[in-house]
């Protein structure tokens, strides 16, 4: 019985240790997720106290097939789609059909240069589009799964990702940060 | 091209990482599910053990009852004291010496909590300190900082809720769409579910575990509402049988307005049936003051009873003079009788809201009241002039009346309307009187006029 194997059959039973370790095995990770998806550290350590929460008393569902990790950022991308439409802030910038860029807050995070410009450039768009990019690019989902996920038309989704990546990668050439998108 | 960029994102952010805070996993814990006990074959155990346990238990009953009952009540009445300890309102002089609590929680003003280290502190001592009015406290002074720095309407509304409550110890309780006021007995402190959904982003930038640990508190009881009423409005009396020496007759074909002194009643009745008395619905008036007690027992309905002491003066009849003349009976009205009434008022009233909206509620009225009249007095108008004289008394009767009305309460006053309709008369030689009215009824909690 390998390791995590044997963490989730721990976490159901409700230890308490066995839940501290997981969640200190994928908190960094999965608080990175919710940071894509927000304004603010605050609101990203929010979605994540909110996804553990779920993680927990879902754990039960947990049936060993495939990834945890992958299991669990499913649970922390819906929790932070449902904070989202959930708070006043991001709820209009959801429904918002134009690009106007937010100024972030000055959160001095310690990550590489090109890591930081690109989840600035991401976490300056407005939810709507962050949220749609974030769903693409780094998810991994179609078009067609992020429209029913959104409530929003395919066709919606497909513009505001082409208009969204434009941007970024404007924004990151003229930042000179362009071996992005070079061919390999 | 576009492949490769989605792919160079994917590959830098799939791994991106940052350290949540100590606070996170903190306000986590709380909310995760109880470690379960052992199942099953402790089941099975305890069932073979019952009976045994049964058998034992009923041999030692007999001899043990008595004791294990005063131990019950002694532990009952110890709770209850230990509850009632936990709740008690804190004197701000005494706060050093009853709660700690309440001082440790001072020192979080102003730029403090923004840190977030200061705000785990802070969230333990919140989950620590028995839900005392220094925390009410705090989170007022919360809102008045995030006003300071020029936040929207929203976040002075919930400020001036807060203060107000805080202040003034009011215990009612109203949910809003958005938010929920505070109910607030006996310093016990109730959360606002969303608390922070509707407040501007500068009061949010406050750890959400804080927002989390406020959540976890009870809903307090709602509890009788007591208040000082006033009213005064109009009554009519409505004469509806009139008695004879020996007959009763209904009066119900008036064939012209009576006036007094000049009016006719024709009723073609023959003299065996004297009428004696004429009717006047002329309206008089009445005031009301005492106490009301007010009870929310749903979200939409509330109940209303009290003690009111009710005066009230009507003209109520007149006698007659009887004349016949060409085969027609005619009466005169002559004499008026003035009533005056002192009554003890116990209403019963269901309220329902129809609207309740920024501390404005509107709401029905439907209830019923019993009076008892403590005296009930007719005096006789000397005829053309100003003077009466006593004519009859009598007390201790009861009437019922049907209430209908509608009501608004703003902040802690309320106001209400009420048609009043009398069921059971009052008899009067001769008459029968129904008494209805309009009321209108200023109410005041009494708390508050006590402390004014």
């Amino acid at each position: 019985m390998n390791s995590t194997h044997q963490l989730v059959k721990d976490c159901i039973k409700n230890s308490r240790q066995a839940q501290e370790a997981l969640y200190k095995q994928y908190a960094s990770v999965m608080l990175g997720l919710c940071y894509r998806y927000t304004i603010s550290i605050e609101d990203a350590e929010d979605v994540l106290q909110e996804g553990f929460i779920k993680v927990f008393h879902n754990i039960e569902k947990y049936r060993n097939e495939g990834d945890l990790g992958a299991w669990i950022r499913k649970i922390m991308v819906n929790t932070a789609l449902t904070y989202l439409n959930k708070h006043n802030k991001y709820k209009k910038e959801m429904q918002l059909d134009e690009i106007q860029m937010h100024p972030l807050t000055d959160e001095n995070i310690e990550v590489k240069l090109e890591t930081k410009e690109l989840i600035e450039t991401i976490r300056q768009l407005p939810a709507g589009y962050q949220t749609i990019f974030n769903l693409v690019a780094v998810e991994g989902f179609s078009h067609v799964e992020i429209a029913d996920l959104m409530k929003i038309n395919v066709n919606t989704v497909r513009s505001q990702y082409k208009r969204a990546r434009g941007i970024i990668i404007k924004k990151l050439t003229n930042n000179e940060i362009i071996h992005l998108y070079n061919e390999q | 091209m576009s492949n490769n960029f989605e792919h160079n994102v994917k590959s830098i952010l799939d791994d991106f990482a940052l350290a949540p805070s100590e606070a996170v996993w903190k306000s986590i814990e709380p909310e995760l599910p109880k470690k379960r006990k052992r199942r099953a074959i402790i089941w099975w155990l305890a069932a073979a053990c019952v009976p045994t346990i049964l058998g034992i238990g009923l041999a030692l009953n007999s001899t043990s009852n008595k004791k294990d009952k005063s131990t019950a009540k002694n532990n009952v009445i110890k709770t209850q004291n230990e509850n009632k300890e936990d709740f008690k309102p804190i004197n701000t002089t005494e706060k050093a010496s009853i709660n700690p609590k309440a001082n440790e929680l001072s020192q979080y003003t102003d730029n403090k909590i923004n840190t977030t280290s200061n705000q785990s502190d802070l969230q333990s001592i919140l989950l620590k300190s028995k839900r005392n009015k220094a925390s009410i406290i705090f989170l007022n002074k919360l809102i008045r900082d995030a006003k300071k720095s020029g936040t929207p309407k929203k976040v002075s509304l919930i400020n001036n809720t807060y203060k107000q409550i805080a202040t003034t110890k009011s215990i009612e309780y109203n949910e809003h769409k958005r938010y929920d006021e505070l109910l607030w007995k006996d310093s016990l402190v109730v959360p606002i579910p969303n608390f922070l959904e509707s407040v501007d982003t500068k009061v949010e930038n406050v750890n959400p575990s804080f927002a989390a640990t406020i959540r976890c508190l009870p809903q307090p009881k709602k509890s009788w509402i007591f208040q000082i009423a006033i009213s005064g409005g109009s009554s009519v009396v409505e004469n509806r049988t009139f008695f004879t020496n020996s007959n009763q007759i209904e009066l119900s074909n008036i064939n012209t307005p009576p006036t007094v002194g000049g009016g006719v009643l024709t009723t073609g009745v023959t003299p065996n049936n004297t009428i004696k008395y004429l009717p006047l619905p002329q309206n008089g008036f009445h005031i009301k003051a005492g106490l009301i007690a007010n009870k929310p027992i749903s979200k939409k309905f509330n109940i209303q009873t009290g003690a009111l002491y009710t005066f009230r003066n009507n003209k109520s009849f007149a006698t007659l003079d009887s004349v016949m003349s060409n085969n027609i009976f005619t009466e005169k009205a002559n004499t008026i009788y003035q009533n005056q009434a002192h009554t003890l008022e116990i209403p019963f009233q269901l309220q329902t809201q129809l609207y309740n909206k920024r501390q404005i509620n509107i709401y029905l009225i439907t209830g019923a009241s019993i009076n008892w009249q403590l005296s009930n007095t007719y005096l006789q108008q000397i005829t053309n002039t100003n003077r009466y004289l006593l004519n009859s008394q009598n007390r201790n009767t009861f009437l019922f009346t049907l209430q209908t009305g509608v009501g608004v309460k703003f902040k802690n006053v309320n106001a209400q309307i009420i048609l009043n309709k009398g069921l059971t008369p009052i008899h009067q030689t001769g008459v029968k009187n129904y008494f209805s009215g309009i009321d209108a009824m200023v109410m005041m909690p009494l708390k508050s006029i006590i402390k004014r």
